[in-house]
């Protein structure tokens, strides 16, 4: 049997794939890198390739439906929207990504802005190099074990947010996601609410923690602007396009919320000229709440397994799209594989 | 197409041999069905012919200890009305998951209802075990005041919790066991150690290890040719002299006879034990001699409000069903290969703003 070709694309051709070599040691497979500049060498770098993982973009339907061989594609992120998941489950492709690979770095970075926000570290910081000395300006200060979280989104992520600031800091916890098992609710100890707007009008520190679909596409709008408390504070650390960003600026600039802290927004690299960069309630990021020294390795070796996975014939413990196991034969489904299929905590 | 919730019919499998005698049990079960305002149905046959021709008349049924035969599955899902099985309990050992997934048929169970009862049950026998409560009591109960059979005793803060399995319950007790001041190690092949981390758990590779290290072990898998038998001779082996095994899983997945043999071997101190391999326990099995073991009839994941949350949980897990949706604890998940693409599995009171009720 020929060697199996995984299609390695990313911004060079020359990574020495350490752990991706690691993982498949086993295997018969070769590796090609490609560095593609556009949609066309995208297209041609997966066409026969049996697995593809991708660094970036080159997730769309025509490059998919150009892979006409591929049995995984298998992203190192933990978002997954820029991938034609669609097509891919046509063409019986397994979509894996990055589960669980930098829980840890988000959740931190999450309650790094909540803190950051109640005892307003950044702005104390500018404060006194601007040479004043006026504890005062950041009055009121909240104490934060009488305050209210409300999680948007209760996956890893979420849950690890709710053990850190629910548990840890004491704070009333509510969440709202109506996909989760009610038992995960009890393991955790939070209040489930089943409407977005109840868990705005309640909390006073919003997180939102949710993968970026079609669903949850502005998901946080006006209206949710509207119904939170002129105290509350907005939390983003997942992806900008979930909430809706002129809604954003609008309730900031109109008083509507007390601040944010993003680490996402709906253009990156962020545009100069955004309003968000200009207000002293605003705590920002570069979108990098899940990266650590381990992430980066880590989110290596899970991509690497996945693919190994596949190849050795089995389902892969982050395989995001399990409709697409109709499209593949009978051998190809892993037996056993329930409690990995139907995903994290089940 | 699924239909509307009107339209819908519910059977309720009730107990064999029950007919007429359970009518007051299935209050809960039928609650989601008169939510959404669909039908709930008794099923009162008792022939394999009867409940056939009951099944084409209806969208879903529930299983609260009837035991559907697996011959049944070619009259429901992808050629029958009935698009599947929700079952009252936890284990599901009589079940063919395969038989379903060719014949398209959803089978979920009542996951995770009796977590906090389980775990509780677990942690009682645990600390029993390790109080030597049995013993003691008996010994005061008959006039006999003596400290001379307390040593070895463990200090149980900083000691190791051995837990095989981490699923919910699994997980309860080691969050239970944590709040002891416990180290816990955990084997179970489908958890990452990434994940584990999340639980405060150190995962092991081996079921071995789990029992060299262990002061205590405690079982919580599905009874599965896997485990059956898991823990046995060899494991008895490898455990410490003062370490108590505790299962309130099933019976089989110990080695009853080595557990025995291990026991009077004096090759562990204890055990605790809500499950056995035959139940009810034969009056003689030398288990219930021994001051070392303490015992309980199967009832760990007992409480009223368990039993009450099962009916209800498993309701709600017949109306997903029927109305198009996912259940929340999909049993046999290889199904979605062979039936129509279904919604996602909602909260109860989501999936009833859906539906407009």
């Amino acid at each position: 049997m020929a060697k199996q070709r995984v299609v390695v694309l990313g911004p060079t051709t020359d990574d020495p794939l350490h752990h991706e070599r690691a993982e498949m040691a086993d295997l018969d497979v070769e590796f090609i890198q490609e560095a593609p500049q556009s949609e066309g060498e995208a297209i041609e770098a997966v066409r026969g390739a049996d697995a593809i993982m991708m660094r970036g973009g080159w997730g769309t339907e025509q490059v998919i439906r150009a892979a006409d061989a591929a049995k995984v594609l298998a992203v190192y992120s933990h978002g997954f929207n820029h991938i034609d998941v669609e097509a891919a489950t046509d063409m019986g492709i397994i979509v894996t990504n990055g589960a669980g690979m930098c829980a840890e770095e988000v959740s931190n970075q999450a309650v790094t802005m909540a803190l950051s926000l109640n005892r307003q570290i950044v702005q104390s910081t500018l404060q006194l190099r601007d040479g004043r000395w006026d504890a005062a300006e950041f009055h009121p200060i909240e104490p934060i074990d009488e305050q209210t979280l409300g999680i948007i989104g209760f996956g890893n992520i979420g849950r690890q947010i709710a053990r850190k600031l629910g548990q840890g800091w004491r704070m009333e916890t509510l969440v709202y996601d109506p996909y989760v098992a009610p038992w995960i609710i009890s393991e955790y100890g939070v209040e489930q609410v089943f409407e977005i707007n109840e868990l705005c009008e309640r909390a006073d520190y919003i997180v939102v923690i949710v993968p970026l679909n079609t669903e949850t596409f502005h998901m946080v709008g006006a209206e949710q602007f509207d119904r939170m408390k002129k105290s509350a504070f907005f939390i983003n650390v997942c992806r900008g396009s979930v909430a809706d960003e002129p809604a954003l600026i609008a309730a900031l600039q109109d008083g509507k919320i007390r601040g944010a802290g993003l680490d996402v927004f709906e253009q990156e690299p962020v545009d100069p000229a955004n309003p968000l960069l200009q207000m002293s309630n605003v705590i920002t990021a570069p979108h990098l709440a899940g990266a650590s020294t381990r992430s980066a390795w880590l989110s290596r070796q899970r991509a690497s397994q996945q693919v190994a996975a596949v190849l050795r014939g089995e389902w892969p413990s982050a395989g995001q799209n399990p409709e697409v196991t109709s499209k593949l034969d009978e051998k190809s489904r892993m037996p056993g594989s329930a409690g990995l299929i139907s995903g994290h905590g089940d | 197409m699924s239909p509307e919730a009107k339209d819908v019919r519910v059977l309720f499998l009730g107990p064999r041999g029950g007919s007429g005698a359970f009518s007051a049990d299935f209050e809960q079960h039928s609650k989601a069905a008169k939510a959404m305002g669909a039908e709930f149905v008794v099923y009162e046959g008792d022939s394999d012919g009867e409940l056939i021709e009951a099944l084409k008349d209806v969208d879903v049924a529930i299983n609260q200890g009837h035991g559907v035969d697996p011959s049944m599955y070619v009259h429901m899902g992808n050629n029958g009305r009935c698009k599947g099985l929700a079952s009252g309990g936890h284990g599901y050992d009589g079940m063919d998951l395969a038989a379903a997934v060719e014949a398209g048929v959803i089978l979920s169970n009542a996951a995770s209802f009796g977590t906090e009862e389980v775990s509780n049950q677990t942690m009682m026998h645990f600390l029993v075990c390790s109080r030597k409560f049995v013993l003691h009591d008996k010994l005061v109960k008959n006039g006999v005041w003596t400290r001379e059979h307390l040593a070895p005793m463990g200090h149980i803060s900083g000691e190791t919790f051995g837990i095989i399995g981490l699923g919910n319950i699994g997980r309860a007790v080691a969050r239970k066991a944590l709040a002891f001041g416990m180290k816990v190690i955990a084997y179970d092949p489908f958890i990452s150690s990434w994940d584990a981390k999340e639980y405060d758990v150190e995962v092991v590779g081996s079921p071995q290890e789990v029992a060299k290290r262990s002061d205590y072990v405690t079982l919580h898998t599905f009874l599965t040719d896997e485990t059956r038998h898991m823990v046995n001779a060899e494991f008895f082996d490898l455990m410490k002299p003062t370490a108590y095994l505790i299962n309130c899983s099933r019976g089989p997945v110990v080695d009853e006879k080595a557990l025995i043999e291990a026991l009077q071997q004096k090759k562990i101190a204890g055990a605790g034990l809500d499950v056995f391999e035959q139940e009810p326990v034969d009056p003689d099995n030398p288990l219930l001699k021994m001051d070392n073991v303490s015992v309980t009839n199967h009832y760990a994941s007992y409480s009223e409000v368990a039993f009450n949350r099962a009916k209800t949980q498993v309701g709600e897990e017949a109306m997903r069903i029927a109305l198009g949706y996912w259940p929340m604890s999909l049993i046999n998940p290889d199904v979605r290969s062979t039936v129509e693409p279904r919604a996602w599995a909602t909260s109860w009171e989501v999936m009833l703003a859906e539906q407009g009720k």
